[in-house]
């Protein structure tokens, strides 16, 4: 099953790129692999300093405050 | 009829010459606050009643004695039969320099207790409402928090500026989109092998990484270019009338707060220092966008920075109003308030006339309200601040025969609001940023409610040109459930600008005739003849200048009766009666322009 670039553009076609929707190709992409692979990337993802940034940075925004 | 003098509280005998004492009525223009008053300048008090000031000055420096500063209670009655009127309710006053004491004679000022002379000369100068706020009588629950927002920010440049991030931060989405359509192409939208999956792994956290950034860009640059919601401590006009009569032991009533408008008008003190506009500290996005804070931990103070003297001297310029003072109640009132028929009747007397009020017409009249060179709407949004009436003949056959003279100034040193009625255009190019940062947000799962509509709903609030101010406004308002619901009263810059305050209050001293005023402001002075009054008419017209002159309603102008014989030694009269119809008049508003 292909997935052109004209499906690719419809993916992200509000502009902005859907975040649910690249979680959801991890998702089932993990789901498809064998337990040791699985393992594997997850503690390579897992183990990103990108990670702690990114949920840091959420975290960040929801609690937003201004000081004025 | 006979007089009775009270000193201290107790009846007295030895004034020289009190059987000369005069009841002089002064219903004029000038005087039209007073009523009738007892002349009674410099007084003196022979051995007894100079026994008794002298002990109460002594007193003064005893425990629990009377200041000096405090009068020697003095009371003027004039009996007839089992009624009486009082004349005279005033005290001795110990603290003026034309006071003279020896021991057994004082020549003393006297001044009438509660009246309006007293008000005005020795008790309203006196204090500020900052007293009555520090002594608790003005407390915070008698602020009122109206929303305001500064229009002078973000200027042009900033908003340069933040067209410039919008559109890198556009381009920098713009590139992640791509990077993620590659790969997907580039996998076939099939994550099954390990390097792509990593890879979408950490385009996701780049992702959520960049998209928050661009989101705290935003709101950063809204922090900084986009004005919030500032509240700025007020007080009602009323409560501010109320709160002073009240530290003085006074009522204040006016019928003008029968009117719902006046009812919310609104004095807001001078901010001459830049508000940090809550001074609460951390506000959410929501709160900063809508001004929902919380107010009332606001430090402000919503007094009127001046005495209770010069704030009624403003109410007197807006209302072209009188002050009555009378029975422990201050009334403030339109000047032709309450003049009310009665039944007292001059003797059928030949009378002199004594020419008209003509002189009083004034040529020009000028209403203007204050502008503030720190509040700058008040120059630009000029229009209503400044009227000029003038008054002119319709035909003139020989111009340098023409008497036009005279310019009045009503100036109120109170300035006026200015609504926000429109969103800027930088606030319009916001709404669509703040569409943007919303979707954004749900993205990354931060709730922000619809921020759009909360900028809509800022029309009708206050305008500021940087949040501070160098002279008081005035200004009436539409009070919400909460302050973030308070707008400015629709009808705020109709009455209240120098047309307004002219119509409701001043067309009452033109000359110009019309349907609605067919006699103008026109009166014929004429003299009445030496004749007698009884106790009843004196009584009357003490408090109320009307009088008949046979079936013509007058009215007293000055009178001078004797106290003990009711020989009314002098009396002028006045008659609304229409004696010229060649004046028209022109209104102009400066705009400005």
């Amino acid at each position: 099953m292909g997935y052109s670039r004209k499906q690719a553009e419809n993916t992200i076609n509000t502009g902005l790129l859907d975040l649910s929707k690249m979680e959801e190709f991890l998702e089932k992409g993990l789901a498809k692999l064998s337990p040791e692979d699985r393992a594997h990337v997850q503690s390579v993802i897992d183990s990103s300093p990108f990670k702690k940034e990114a949920e840091e940075a959420r975290q960040a925004l929801t609690n937003s405050k201004f000081d004025i | 009829m006979r007089l009775e003098i009270e000193l201290d509280n107790g009846e007295i005998q030895d004034i020289e010459d009190a059987d000369k004492i005069m009841i002089e009525i002064d219903h004029t223009e000038r005087g039209v606050n007073s009523k009738g008053v007892v002349t009674l300048k410099n007084l003196n008090f022979r051995k007894i009643s100079a026994d008794i000031i002298n002990r109460d000055i002594a007193n003064a420096l005893a425990d629990g004695g009377r200041s000096i500063w405090e009068g020697t209670p003095f009371k003027i009655r004039l009996i007839e039969g089992s009624e009486s009127i009082i004349l005279f309710n005033g005290f001795v006053d110990k603290s003026s320099g034309q006071t003279e004491f020896s021991c057994d004679l004082v020549k003393a000022e006297i001044r009438e207790s509660g009246s309006k002379t007293w008000l005005e000369e020795d008790r309203a100068g006196g204090f500020g409402f900052d007293l009555l706020f520090e002594k608790g009588l003005i407390t915070k629950n008698d602020f009122i928090f109206i929303p305001s927002e500064d229009n002078t920010v973000p200027d042009v440049d900033q908003l340069r500026i933040l067209r410039a991030t919008f559109f890198m931060s556009a381009v920098e989405i713009a590139r992640i989109v791509k990077d993620f359509a590659d790969l997907l192409v580039e996998t076939a939208g099939v994550f099954t092998t390990i390097p792509a999956l990593i890879k979408l792994g950490f385009m996701i956290f780049y992702l959520i990484i960049s998209l928050a950034r661009i989101l705290s860009l935003f709101i950063d640059m809204v922090q900084a270019t986009f004005q919030p919601v500032k509240y700025q401590a007020a007080m009602k006009l009323e409560t501010l009338l109320k709160k002073g009569a009240e530290y003085i032991g006074m009522e204040f009533i006016s019928s003008k707060f029968d009117d719902p408008f006046w009812k919310q008008v609104v004095i807001m003190p001078e901010k001459p220092t830049q508000m940090k506009s809550i001074g609460i500290g951390s506000l959410d996005i929501l709160q900063f966008i809508s001004g929902s804070l919380r107010p009332l931990d606001n430090k402000q103070k919503g007094f009127y920075n001046g005495t209770y003297k010069a704030l009624m001297l403003e109410v007197t310029k807006l209302w072209n109003a009188k002050t009555i003072v009378k029975d422990g109640v201050i009334r403030m009132e339109r000047r032709d308030f309450g003049v009310q028929a009665h039944d007292v009747k001059l003797p059928d007397l030949e009378m002199k006339g004594q020419g008209t009020n003509a002189r009083q017409r004034k040529a020009t009249k000028i209403f203007r309200f204050a502008s503030d060179s720190l509040e700058t709407n008040t120059v630009d949004n000029l229009k209503g601040t400044i009227l000029s009436v003038t008054t002119t003949i319709k035909s003139v056959d020989n111009p340098e025969n023409v008497i036009s003279k005279g310019a009045d100034r009503v100036d109120i040193n109170l300035s006026l609001a200015t609504e926000k009625k429109t969103l800027t255009g930088p606030q319009i190019y916001f709404n669509e940023i703040l569409k943007t940062i919303q979707k954004i947000a749900s993205k990354l799962k931060v709730p922000l409610p619809d921020l759009s509509s909360l900028i809509e709903a800022r029309k009708g609030i206050l305008l500021l040109s940087d949040g501070t101010s160098g002279v008081p406004k005035i200004f009436a308002i539409s009070e919400g459930s909460t302050p973030t619901t308070t707008k400015i009263h629709k009808d705020n810059r109709e009455r209240l600008s120098a047309k307004g305050i002219y119509n409701e209050s001043y067309t009452i001293d033109s000359f110009v005739v019309s349907p609605d005023n067919p006699n103008g402001n026109h009166f014929r002075f004429r003299d009445v003849p030496k004749h007698n009054m009884c106790f009843n008419d004196i009584k009357s017209v003490i408090v109320n200048p009307s009088i008949f002159k046979g079936e013509t309603e007058v009215f007293i102008e000055t009178a001078s009766i004797q106290a003990t014989t009711g020989l009314v030694e002098q009396m002028r009269i006045k008659e609304n009666e229409v004696f010229d119809k060649q004046l028209e008049e022109i209104l102009y508003e400066a705009d400005g322009l």
